[in-house]
């Protein structure tokens, strides 16, 4: 056990305690994590907020149920969020959520088209600024439309730089699993991208007959979370 | 470094910048507030608070001592040794160690540090029974019975029920 999981593992036992500094602290830590995750899962900024804040509620009201044995405590976050995501995710498709496949009613301006005033100005006003703006959307685009579970491991590997053995404990799945998903979802997003990659890891079967299915999976900002 | 690997770095540059919402941290600090509000409440009742325990003896020697008193003015219900003879029914006695407050008679516990009850009793072979009329060749007395508070018992006085002289306790 790591300093740091050490650390966290400590603030679990002072919140089974009451301890709201030990609450405020964690979520110092890792709500921006979880926030990225969710970003990247749902590609909305309100999904995203509304999964990390049922994250801690969830561990506040059962942090006992947090084994230090089973993995770290950002491991633990971690999975509450891919379970409330879940569920988002099937309130969505209950629901006939819309498809979300870019972000561009928060970037872009819906009767121009163009980028919003504070979004450019969030940038060096230069064509290379919003160049790389562009590259980045397609790319955010082409992870939200990968299937879920090659989605989340890019955002845990690629994006969060989570060890493999910390995304296999969130995904409760072997290293070797793991290994595997990341390779084919680079492959997916190769294509999606027009890169060029290697061609095995095209053919690369799926891992399951879920894949296709939930590559039609998307998550909406309507849908609500209880 | 694959052109994927590059995407994927200036996408999770971009996500770095991210942070949540001023919105998002006042959901959180008053879901933590209220959280940590119910915890304390929630410690407090389950905290052993010796005056608790104090109450809860209390009450149960008082409900004790009422449940014997009433047992023993009724004729019908309580304890099986008062009959309703025709042999007069000495009233309540209170230990010398009681208040002043319990005296003539009345059931008022507290202060005291322990009441006296009265009960009739039959000797036969040279055991008590309380309840029954006496046989043959028993006896009848009244016993004055001692309880403390801290729910300890002792036989204060023994009176034979046919005469009014108290015979002290050996």
């Amino acid at each position: 056990m790591t300093a740091l999981t050490a650390e966290d593992a400590e603030l679990v036992t002072r919140l089974r305690r009451g301890d709201a500094a030990a609450a405020r602290e964690l979520y110092q830590r890792h709500g921006a994590a979880l926030l990225r995750f969710g970003l990247a899962m749902s590609n909305c900024r309100q999904t995203a907020e509304d999964i990390v804040h049922d994250t801690f509620v969830e561990i506040l009201r059962h942090p006992v149920r947090f084994d230090p044995a089973r993995g770290s405590v950002i491991a633990y976050l971690f999975g509450i969020a891919r379970h409330r995501m879940s569920r988002v995710a099937r309130i969505s498709m209950r629901d006939g959520g819309a498809p979300l496949t870019s972000d561009e009613d928060v970037l872009v301006d819906p009767d121009t088209g163009l980028l919003d005033a504070g979004t450019a100005d969030s940038f060096e006003d230069t064509g290379d600024a919003i160049d790389r703006e562009r590259d980045i959307e397609r790319v955010r685009t082409a992870v939200f439309d990968l299937p879920r579970v090659h989605r989340e491991v890019i955002a845990l590997c690629d994006l969060e730089e989570l060890s493999y053995a910390t995304a296999a404990s969130i995904l409760g799945c072997p290293i070797g699993t793991i290994r595997s998903r990341l390779s084919r979802a680079r492959a997916l997003l190769a294509t999606r991208l027009d890169y060029a990659e290697p061609s095995s890891e095209e053919e690369e079967p799926a891992e399951s007959s879920n894949d296709v299915g939930e590559s039609a999976l998307s998550l909406s900002c309507r849908g609500s979370l209880t | 470094m694959s052109p994927v690997t590059d995407a994927l770095d200036e996408y999770a540059e971009s996500l770095r910048a991210e942070r949540p919402s001023a919105d998002l941290d006042g959901r959180l600090d008053a879901a933590i507030e209220s959280w940590a509000a119910e915890h304390r409440s929630r410690s407090v009742l389950r905290r052993p608070l010796p005056w608790v325990v104090a109450a809860a003896s209390v009450a149960a020697i008082a409900g004790g001592v009422a449940l014997l008193a009433s047992g023993k003015k009724s004729s019908d219900v309580g304890t099986p040794g008062v009959s309703a003879s025709a042999l007069p029914m000495p009233e309540l006695a209170v230990s010398p160690s009681v208040s002043p407050l319990s005296t003539g008679g009345q059931v008022s516990l507290f202060p005291a540090d322990g009441a006296v009850f009265r009960v009739k009793a039959n000797l036969a072979s040279a055991v008590l029974k309380t309840s029954g009329e006496p046989a043959d060749g028993e006896r009848q007395y009244w016993v004055d019975v001692r309880i403390a508070n801290d729910g300890t018992m002792r036989i204060m006085q023994v009176l034979p029920a046919e005469h009014s002289r108290i015979v002290p306790r050996e």
